[in-house]
């Protein structure tokens, strides 16, 4: 099956600045993908071609096979959008603004506007006027908004902004669900790692305009041949394992009794019994997953320090 | 396509904005209304047009006389020349750079609408609001000018440029007065549209608001340099005032069809001007 998303060679020139350079990415139906990047890289530039606000200086953007601004219409249809901080009319309330704005271009129902509102816990204060609403319930409305009618696609630009922590988990778990329960594909741009590792299938990476990685997350966050290894005798786990060709072991400076060990072939329950046979007591064997902060970290480093060398 | 025009007349109603023109024009009209009776306005206004000394004798105030005087006469002057156009102004420069400025364009842009259909939707509204507008202007002053005087035709004294003393039964006094409403309306589009045009151009709606009076000023003055005479025509403040031919008797269809043709012109004109802005604006705020 085509991808949802494609986008190849984007690019987006504003008279010196180049925002986005040369960018390809795609993303399958059905994914939680996660677009990140620093401010500035040029993150919603990208969404904003996505949806056709803003025409491409080169490249273009195809969603469901249709490109976005040759095609807009059709390449629209199925898609949910939530741009930036929401912006709606401040003197409509929010259920006035959903009719205007759903059915703007599109075929609503006044029952799923109402879904949708519930949805985002607003049912209950839809009929006041936007102007009265906090930042919270305007991006709560901005969500609503994008999931109304249950689009195939659902692109999402940091829909946490402004909510508080509960509100941020009843997010992360409505995007989860959007894909789990529904099928639908979201894309999601955030600089939230936390929110990213928790919800994404799949991460694309931006730097300067460039993507510098991307990849599935269990992929990129090294799987689990890295471990923690909790004995009674560090020592003598040591000597067993410097006989071990495919382990590398070293003492954790900060608790002698941990060791860091990383399996270069075998498996972690193989270490256990060779270990435990020559009379190591091991409490604790825990796979070390790296974060996605580190990757994220250590990629725009590795990406700062090339474009310096340049 | 008329959903959409649906749902700009929906938030053009919703706007305090919208009803300042109407409110204006009913307060204008009552002081013109006052005006004409007790101010002895058509006196003031045969004085002009035959020369001091002269005297209007027997009834002089109708319906359609209190609505001719508002278009075509006393009023005409602030209404058609400062007020009418800061009001369209303030609708026609609003209705995009407002929206690009608060960012709700960018939501709208978002969802599946073509450009064009979403462009023709707030163009079609904007002529809406102006027909609406002036075709109150009209109405009020006429079912006013009934409450206190009661039917039945009225004395033009022509514009100010031809001045001319004719009597129009109370038929063709509608009939004129149709015209002339309908011809300020066709004016105040055009002019509407110097707005709307600088409205997809900028994101700022008071530059656009502010922009097209003053470039209508600029219009005026300009005209009135006899240096720049053989550009008068092409102003758009020469045609302002076409409503006011509706009462020159024999009809000079032939200035209004020229004026028609110069309001057409610039209407197309802009409107072209500002379909291609908008077509290819990046959304960026």
């Amino acid at each position: 099956m085509e991808p949802l998303i494609i986008a190849s060679g984007l690019t987006k020139r504003f008279r010196r600045l180049l925002a986005v350079n040369d960018l390809n990415l795609e993303v399958g139906w059905g994914e939680v993908f996660g677009f990140l990047g620093p401010n500035g890289a040029g993150k919603s530039t990208t969404l904003r071609m996505m949806v056709g606000l803003i025409r491409p200086t080169s490249g273009r953007v195809s969603l469901f096979g249709h490109d976005v601004w040759t095609r807009r219409h059709r390449a629209l249809k199925n898609v949910g959008a939530m741009i930036e901080a929401p912006a709606f009319y401040k003197y409509l309330s929010g259920r006035d603004n959903l009719r205007v704005l759903a059915n703007t271009g599109g075929d609503c129902t006044g029952k799923q506007i109402d879904e949708a509102l519930d949805t985002v816990g607003l049912l209950g204060r839809a009929g006041d006027k936007v102007n009265a609403y906090s930042q919270g319930m305007r991006q709560r409305l901005g969500i609503a908004l994008a999931i109304i009618g249950k689009p195939d696609l659902v692109l999402l630009d940091e829909p946490t902004n402004g909510l508080d922590p509960q509100g941020m988990k009843e997010v992360r778990m409505l995007i989860g669900q959007l894909a789990s329960d529904f099928g639908q594909t979201v894309f999601l741009s955030s600089h939230l790692l936390y929110e990213v590792e928790q919800v994404c299938t799949r991460i694309a990476v931006i730097n300067k305009g460039r993507v510098i990685e991307s990849g599935r997350v269990s992929d990129l966050l090294g799987g689990s041949s890295v471990y923690d290894i909790k004995v009674d005798n560090a020592a003598k786990a040591l000597g067993v394992m410097d006989k071990i060709e495919w382990v590398e072991a070293a003492p954790r400076p900060e608790d002698s009794a941990t060791l860091n060990v990383k399996l270069s072939g075998g498996d972690s329950a193989e270490l256990n019994r060779l270990l435990v046979e020559q009379g190591v007591g091991v409490s604790a064997l825990m796979p070390r997953r790296t974060s996605l902060e580190e990757l994220y970290l250590s990629l725009m480093e590795g990406d700062n320090a090339a474009a310096n060398r340049i | 396509m008329l959903r959409q025009i649906g749902f700009e007349l929906f938030k053009m109603s919703r706007r305090p904005r919208t009803y300042l023109g109407f409110a204006a024009f009913l307060v204008i009209n009552f002081l013109v209304l006052l005006g004409v009776k007790y101010g002895d306005v058509g006196q003031m206004a045969a004085n002009q047009a035959v020369g001091f000394g002269s005297e209007l004798v027997g009834r002089t105030a109708t319906a359609e006389m209190m609505a001719w005087v508002t278009i075509a006469s006393f009023a005409s002057v602030p209404i058609l020349t400062m007020f009418m156009p800061f009001f369209v102004s303030l609708i026609f420069g609003e209705i995009v750079s407002g929206e690009s400025a608060d960012g709700t364009l960018r939501t709208v842009l978002a969802r599946p609408v073509r450009r064009g259909s979403l462009f023709g939707a707030k163009f079609i509204a904007c002529m809406i609001y102006v027909a609406g507008l002036v075709g109150f202007v009209g109405l009020s002053a006429y079912v006013m000018g009934w409450i206190a005087f009661g039917r039945g035709g009225f004395i033009s004294m022509g514009t100010f440029e031809q001045p001319m003393i004719t009597y129009y039964n109370s038929s063709e006094a509608l009939y004129r007065l149709a015209l002339a409403y309908g011809l300020t309306a066709a004016a105040m589009a055009a002019f509407g549209m110097i707005a709307f045009f600088i409205s997809t151009w900028l994101s700022n709606s008071m530059g656009a608001i502010g922009g097209a009076v003053m470039l209508l000023f600029a219009m005026f003055i300009v005209g009135q340099i006899p240096y720049f005479a053989p550009v008068k025509n092409y102003l758009l403040s020469t045609h302002l005032l076409v409503g006011q031919k509706a009462f020159v008797d024999p009809m000079p269809w032939r200035e209004i069809w020229t004026s028609l043709s110069y309001l057409g012109a610039y209407l197309a004109g802009l409107f072209a001007g500002s379909v291609l802005i908008f077509w290819r604006k990046d959304i960026l705020t």
